[in-house]
């Protein structure tokens, strides 16, 4: 079953959702090709989320001129959460008032872009792991972004204007990461997800515990909402949800299992059958998901994000998979 | 008549354009649309169903764009 929205094409660029709210879609979905949305009213605008490089970023601003006035001078920008593919766009803004959770600004701190140029001009000499890492983010242009951090940050629940729109705010992390916000405008019947909600991909749980991840499906699911913009993947409707929560059960039940028989997490990943979930992008990012339920459980040390890598890597490479046509999603 | 050029762009951004450019002029305004994408054949002649504005006339000039597109033209009068 597709679980894309069927008013609204898988394809590149800028989608017009309706009374002043629309997202830009980045196919295929895959590391680092993030969504975003604009939100207008009025002559006022909000940007939910920017890219993760400059160029990226400011293309997709010139289509938000270009069909909004009131996108000529952003006025807000929300960041969702705080990887570098939701907000280092940030920098193209320089006026614009930056709203995120506290614990976002806190990690954007934590993992500037620089770091990622680090990784990219060390990972020649990583092997497998390097190669990997490359394939991943070798396509963006991190030397060009000046890392611009949230100005006014939030700690619950919160309502702000775009013109006479309101738009809830809505903290569900820790999840996917600490901070992780809904966006949510009634007005519109539409809920930006940022990355609670990967489509047609594997949501990746950097962070859990998977019960806030579930309770967060829970809370969208009892929106009145009819068009739901994925961090990744095509916009889609409360089935897409849906599935997204029963990947989060089935995976902490199938991790559960391997835990308690005593296994590594990274043979648990080896070892689940990912079942109706098999042709879903970026499998191997099971190995974190696996990790990070692992540390849930009782697992004394979450490792590093190098070791995460190589298992990803190792993953990839043993389970080579098609490159997944957005079409199929 | 003003004109907008949205050859190049690929869909829906003609039709975007137009509807940003339609919220400033006054009603009985005329407008011009130029466009490459095959698709705004399609999708400009819906939008303006849609919206109530008449789509006077649509024209397509074989290879007439940079690079060797067919250009389509489409003349619009904003509704009242």
């Amino acid at each position: 079953m597709s679980l894309a929205h069927p008013k609204f094409a898988y394809q590149k660029g800028l989608h017009q959702i309706g009374n002043g709210a629309y997202a830009w879609l980045q196919p295929d979905g895959g590391w680092g090709w993030s969504n975003a949305g604009l939100v207008v009213d009025g002559d006022q605008s909000l940007l939910v989320d920017t890219l993760f490089d400059v160029p990226l970023t400011q293309d997709m601003l010139a289509a938000y001129r270009d069909a909004e006035k009131a996108a000529e001078q952003v006025n807000t920008i929300v960041n969702t959460h705080h990887n570098g593919d939701h907000c280092n766009g940030n920098c193209c803004c320089p006026d614009a008032k930056i709203i995120a959770h506290k614990l976002t600004a806190e990690h954007m701190a934590a993992e500037p872009p620089e770091l990622m140029v680090g990784f990219l001009d060390a990972a020649p000499e990583l092997g497998d792991m390097g190669a990997y890492f490359t394939s991943c983010f070798g396509p963006f242009d991190f030397k060009s972004v000046k890392q611009r951090m949230p100005d006014t940050l939030i700690e619950e629940e919160t309502t702000i204007k775009v013109g006479d729109k309101d738009v809830h705010l809505i903290p569900v992390g820790p999840a996917h990461t600490p901070g992780d916000t809904l966006v949510h405008v009634p007005s519109d019947r539409t809920v930006y997800t940022g990355d609670i909600l990967f489509i047609g991909g594997h949501p990746i749980i950097w962070e859990g515990p998977v019960q806030n991840w579930i309770n967060a499906c829970d809370r969208i699911l009892a929106m009145d909402v009819e068009t739901i913009v994925p961090g990744h993947g095509p916009i889609t409707t409360k089935a897409g949800v849906e599935e997204v929560r029963h990947y989060m059960v089935t995976m902490r039940q199938e991790a559960r299992a391997r835990y308690e028989a005593g296994m590594s997490y990274k043979d648990a990943a080896f070892d689940i059958a990912l079942g109706v979930f098999d042709d879903w992008g970026d499998r191997e990012r099971i190995v974190v998901n696996c990790a990070t339920l692992f540390h849930e459980f009782g697992a004394d040390e979450k490792p590093d994000v190098a070791e995460l890598f190589t298992g990803m890597a190792e993953y990839a490479k043993s389970r080579p998979q098609d490159k997944i046509d957005p079409q199929d999603i | 008549m003003t004109e907008i050029d949205a050859t190049g762009l690929t869909c829906p951004m003609p039709v975007l354009r137009l509807q940003k450019h339609l919220r400033d002029v006054a009603a009985g305004s005329h407008i011009r649309l130029l466009a490459t994408d095959p698709m705004a054949a399609i999708d400009v002649p819906h939008f303006c169903q849609e919206q109530g504005h008449t789509l006077i006339a649509q024209t397509t000039k074989t290879a007439a764009a940079p690079g060797g597109a067919d250009l389509l033209i489409f003349e619009i009068e904003k509704s009242g």
